[in-house]
């Protein structure tokens, strides 16, 4: 199926971790041209260019920029930057996070602030300056990668949990504001995915985890990815906004 | 020049809302009059920003007055001073002055912004801009 997405920019944030890594190369196989934010030695994205020159994709067709998420006075700048070298912004996939495993006990006041900071703060100034031109547009999708964990389970990660709750409610209420302005808004709820963020908790419980998932597996980024292209494309998703998506093999079930 | 900001005025409002430029007079007021609301103004004065190349916040519609009044407050929880209101009067000559009884709020002010009002906003960041270049 022709998602329609081969003329769309799509921004992304947290583009060199396992699960943005994936957004990335599925919105590249639809021919779209993504601008993955990465901070630090740009050496960080080769891996995506690798995968890249394997499948025959042109070097265009990804244009990085440089940002670090906690920079947020600079996030205007960065928009305007990508305006000027690109000329609009239709998609924008929110998906730098971090978590933090501790019980609530012993977090620090500065985890508290670090949690909402990269988790919450940083995505809804992001959101807010790349709504202006969507605006302007008439048109935009806003997927925000949130976590099961912002609505179920949540012992020994609760900032991370409060963080995630907050992407969900930001994409509830954003989206009866925008609505009207041709712009959908929706997070999409990973269960346990299998990439870097994950690889402690999968060690420490070994395969009970994955026994107990009703599709007796972990996900993949590919899993994440895909439902990312549904809720960006016009076609599959014009009708939906300010939904919270469950990819989790079936774990929440339990 | 202020001719040439209505008509970029009237066009913003006209393209972020749908309103027939016709119906878009100096005297309209957006939020009554043209009934926008929060979010297309926002859209207006992102259309204007980027036009002009300058920033426009719709609190800067008190900002001379705030700056008349020096050290006196402005407003105190929110609702305006009665030195606010004389200042307002003096500093924005285009506000509705019934509508400038004490008792009203900061974002009550807002909602009494009119078309020309919007266009004045722009004209003193303009010149702002030439000044400090
Ligand atoms: N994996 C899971 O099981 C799972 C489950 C539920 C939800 N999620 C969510 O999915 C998203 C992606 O997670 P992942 O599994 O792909 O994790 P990951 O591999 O650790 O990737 C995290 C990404 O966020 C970026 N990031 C962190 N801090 C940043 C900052 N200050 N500025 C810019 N970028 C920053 C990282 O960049 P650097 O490489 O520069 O650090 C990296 O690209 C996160 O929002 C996470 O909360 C993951």
């Amino acid at each position: 199926m022709n998602l329609n997405l081969d003329t769309k920019i799509i921004l992304i944030s947290g583009a060199t971790g396992g699960i943005g890594e994936g957004i990335c190369q599925a919105f590249l196989e639809e021919k779209a041209m993504i601008v993955p934010l990465f901070r630090g030695h740009s050496e960080r994205l080769n891996p995506l260019f690798t995968w890249m020159e394997n499948h025959g994709i042109s070097k265009d067709m990804c244009q990085p920029e440089n940002f670090d998420l906690k920079d947020k006075s600079k996030s205007k700048k960065l928009v305007q930057s990508v305006l000027e070298k690109h000329g609009k912004i239709d998609i924008l996939v929110n998906c730098a996070g971090k978590s933090m495993e501790k019980p609530f006990l012993l977090h620090e006041d500065e985890d508290f602030n670090e949690m909402l900071d990269l988790n919450f703060t940083s995505l809804a100034v992001l959101t807010r300056e790349v709504l202006r031109p969507m605006m302007k547009q008439r048109s935009g999708s806003i997927i925000n990668i949130s976590s099961l964990l912002s609505h179920r389970f949540g012992r020994g990660v609760t900032a991370y949990a409060a963080a995630k709750a907050g992407v969900d409610r930001l994409t509830e209420s954003l989206a009866s504001e925008m609505g009207k302005k041709g712009i959908r808004i929706n997070s999409i709820c990973p269960g346990v995915i299998e990439t870097k963020m994950s690889n402690a908790l999968t060690f420490n419980l070994g395969d009970q985890l994955m026994e107990r998932t009703p599709l007796g597996r972990y996900g993949k980024p590919e899993d994440i990815a895909q439902a990312c292209l549904f809720l960006a494309s016009e076609k599959t998703a014009s009708f939906i906004t300010g939904q919270r998506f469950v990819v989790d093999g079936g774990i929440s079930l339990l | 020049m202020e001719n040439n900001i209505f008509i970029k005025v009237q066009e913003a409002i006209s393209d972020s809302c749908g309103i027939e430029k016709e119906e878009i007079k100096g005297h309209s007021s957006l939020f009554n009059d043209l009934n926008i609301d929060s979010i297309d103004m926002v859209d207006i004065l992102y259309t204007l920003e980027s036009e002009y190349d300058i920033e426009l916040k719709v609190s800067d519609i008190n900002k001379e007055a705030i700056q008349e009044l020096g050290d006196e407050p402005f407003e105190i929880d929110n609702i305006i001073t009665e030195k606010g209101l004389q200042a307002l009067k003096r500093k924005i000559p285009d506000i509705p002055k019934e509508g400038l009884q004490y008792g009203i709020s900061v974002h009550e002010v807002i909602r009494m912004i009119s078309v020309k009002m919007l266009c004045n906003m722009v004209e003193i960041k303009l010149l702002e801009k030439t000044e400090s270049t």
